[in-house]
């Protein structure tokens, strides 16, 4: 299949407190950061006699769990409340985010992250542009990346 | 409800403190609301298992959530008349209220405390201020008139 370039502007969010899903209105970008556990950690394993330290993988793999940040900052709105209702998100509610390329499309990737918390709500009123609120989703685990098609 | 786009001027803030309005004047609001962070994975591995082994900490997130509204703005030659806080005391209390228009959202900071007042004044130009008010227990309280 040929590259369709991807675009903000065919997206939707959308959080579920588990009240029901509520669409984030007024999009203007979504970062998705996850990450990994992040490399095996190097024992040293050097012992009296060696010529030069010697080092090996840790036999237990590597540490930590993987994390997930998502970060979206949406055009605000005056009554967001009853628009967007990212006002009426309360934090560290854990829910269902889902971000979708494209609804409807087939093929089109959705991001479904089903226990992520909001721990972060950054609303900027400047007098004369739009207003901006930036959400931050957390999680110590990732959520999936999946395809209709 | 069709979005309806929102800039302070458009939509008229109205921030208040105690009764006293903050102030005319202002140029830039920001509100950031914090909660506790993702729930601390807690390191369970015990002797036999073969990779570590986490798990979420059952007491839940660490920490407190937070709220602190930065409002900044240009100063007037006569800004206790015009808004009243630099009359307001600095660790003092009041009930600050965020309002983005008459039937719109509105964020009620109940026990907020002026934390902080910084400006600069120069010779030639205007004279910038920065206010922060913080409650360090709570995010607020957001609401609508709709």
């Amino acid at each position: 299949m040929a590259q369709v370039e991807f675009t903000g502007r065919s997206a939707t969010v959308s959080f579920d407190p588990g009240t029901g899903p509520v669409t984030l209105e007024g999009l203007l970008s979504g970062t998705i950061n996850q990450q990994g556990k992040g490399a095996t950690e190097q024992l040293d394993a050097t012992v009296w006699g060696d010529t030069a330290y010697t080092y090996m993988a840790d036999p237990l793999g590597p540490k930590g769990a993987p994390k997930a940040r998502v970060t979206v900052t949406l055009q605000d709105s005056v009554h967001a409340f009853a628009d967007g209702k990212q006002t009426a998100l309360a934090l560290n509610d854990s829910g269902t985010l889902v971000v979708d390329m494209a609804a409807g499309t087939a093929n089109a990737n959705t991001y479904t992250h089903t226990d992520i918390e909001l721990v972060e709500r950054v609303t900027t009123i400047p007098l004369t542009a739009l207003a901006t609120c930036q959400l931050t989703f957390e999680a110590n685990e990732l959520g999936a990346w999946t395809s209709p098609a | 409800m069709a979005h309806e786009e929102y800039t302070g001027k458009s939509g008229g803030s109205l921030i208040t403190l105690g009764g006293a309005s903050i102030p005319t004047g202002w140029r830039q609001i920001v509100i950031t609301e914090r909660g506790g962070p993702a729930k601390a994975q807690l390191d369970v591995t015990t002797a036999g298992d073969s990779a570590y082994t986490y798990m979420d900490d059952p007491l839940g997130s660490q920490g407190a959530k937070s709220v602190t509204v930065q409002v900044e703005g240009l100063l007037s030659v006569t800004d206790h008349k015009d808004t009243g806080m630099l009359s307001k005391s600095l660790d003092s209390t009041g009930v600050l209220i965020v309002k983005k228009a008459t039937d719109g959202d509105w964020l009620t900071l109940t026990g907020a405390i002026f934390r902080s007042h910084e400006t600069e004044a120069t010779f030639g130009g205007l004279t910038p201020y920065t206010l922060t008010f913080a409650l360090d227990s709570s995010s607020g309280v957001w609401a609508t008139a709709v």
